[in-house]
């Protein structure tokens, strides 16, 4: 959140009110977050800004049913995650394609030399193959720093299912990065 | 990093920079921009009682227009019942009744007369 002097829940609950302004810098100060959400669940940009967007409107929409007594981040979150989940099952739908199909795979070029890309490049691979859920969770509670409690309110799930997400896909992360130190030069 | 343990509660800082790095968009400030742009048309809203009052102007003047179909329906149906009261004939009705029952008797006279 911006330093402006207003703490979250006073902008959440003027936003709870209809003020559009405090709506639009809440949803401003988690957006990035929103974003990488959204991309975890379809592996796409293009398409998790659209549901950003989406999810920007519904959560406007919506907004007399939030809770200014709760926080707005898991609230907002949710509803930017279901409406990636919407998204991706309606890509399904069309494409009638797997997930794993469906998601791009960027493969490393040859020419990426250095052991950071590669890293990197495996690093893609591995959440690439990961399952959307499990993808969004190692990324909050890894990347971003999230609590248990606040990645399962994200997603809808209970907290033991989250600890189960985040083991199952640390537990491939790291595989996928120690076959990297593995394999021979 | 991959010494740790799966189950750890702790955030593994070397994991999640990689991790936030496969998770970093291309061009975060056009996405915040055109997400402004969005946010910065919203329509303004109301309170839950704004709406309700917008959707009870409607409903009172609904009302109001049925009230007065009902009343004048009602003046209708009151002047309609005044109109059917019964009138009194101009000709005595009992003089139009037939004194016996049955046409049969004339035509068996007939019968008879002529045996």
């Amino acid at each position: 959140m911006r330093s402006t002097g207003v703490s979250e829940s006073q902008w959440a609950a003027a936003a709870n009110k209809g003020d559009a302004d405090a709506y639009g810098r809440l949803v401003l100060a988690h957006a990035t977050v929103a974003r990488r959400i959204a991309y975890g669940v379809l592996g796409d940009w293009d398409e998790a800004d659209d549901v950003v967007q989406d999810g920007a409107l519904a959560g406007w929409q919506a907004i007399e049913r939030y809770d200014p007594a709760r926080a707005f981040r898991p609230w907002f979150l949710r509803i930017v995650a279901n409406a990636a989940l919407d998204q991706l099952r309606r890509r399904r739908v069309r494409d009638a394609d797997s997930l794993d199909e469906s998601i791009p795979s960027r493969q490393a070029g040859p020419d990426l030399a250095t052991e950071r890309v590669l890293m990197r490049s495996r690093i893609d691979e591995a959440l690439a193959s990961l399952p959307e859920r499990q993808r969004v969770a190692v990324m909050l509670f890894d990347g971003e720093g999230y609590s248990h409690a606040e990645i399962a309110a994200v997603l809808g799930v209970p907290e033991g299912t989250v600890r189960s997400y985040v083991f199952h896909a640390r537990r491939a992360l790291r595989r996928a990065l120690a076959a990297l130190v593995e394999e021979p030069a | 990093m991959t010494d740790r343990s799966p189950f750890d509660a702790e955030r593994d800082p070397e994991l999640g920079e990689l991790v936030r790095g496969a998770f970093t968009g291309p061009d975060p400030a056009g996405f915040e921009l055109r997400l402004g742009a969005t946010l910065a048309r919203l329509p303004e809203r109301g309170s839950q009682w704004d709406v309700l009052a917008a959707w009870a102007r409607p409903g009172v003047v609904a009302a109001a227009v049925a009230a007065g179909f009902l009343l004048g329906f009602a003046v209708w149906q009151a002047w309609r019942a005044r109109l059917a009261t019964p009138a009194v004939p101009s000709v005595a009705v009992a003089m139009l009744q037939p004194t016996t029952r049955g046409g049969e008797q004339p035509i068996m006279y007939a019968v008879l007369e002529g045996r």
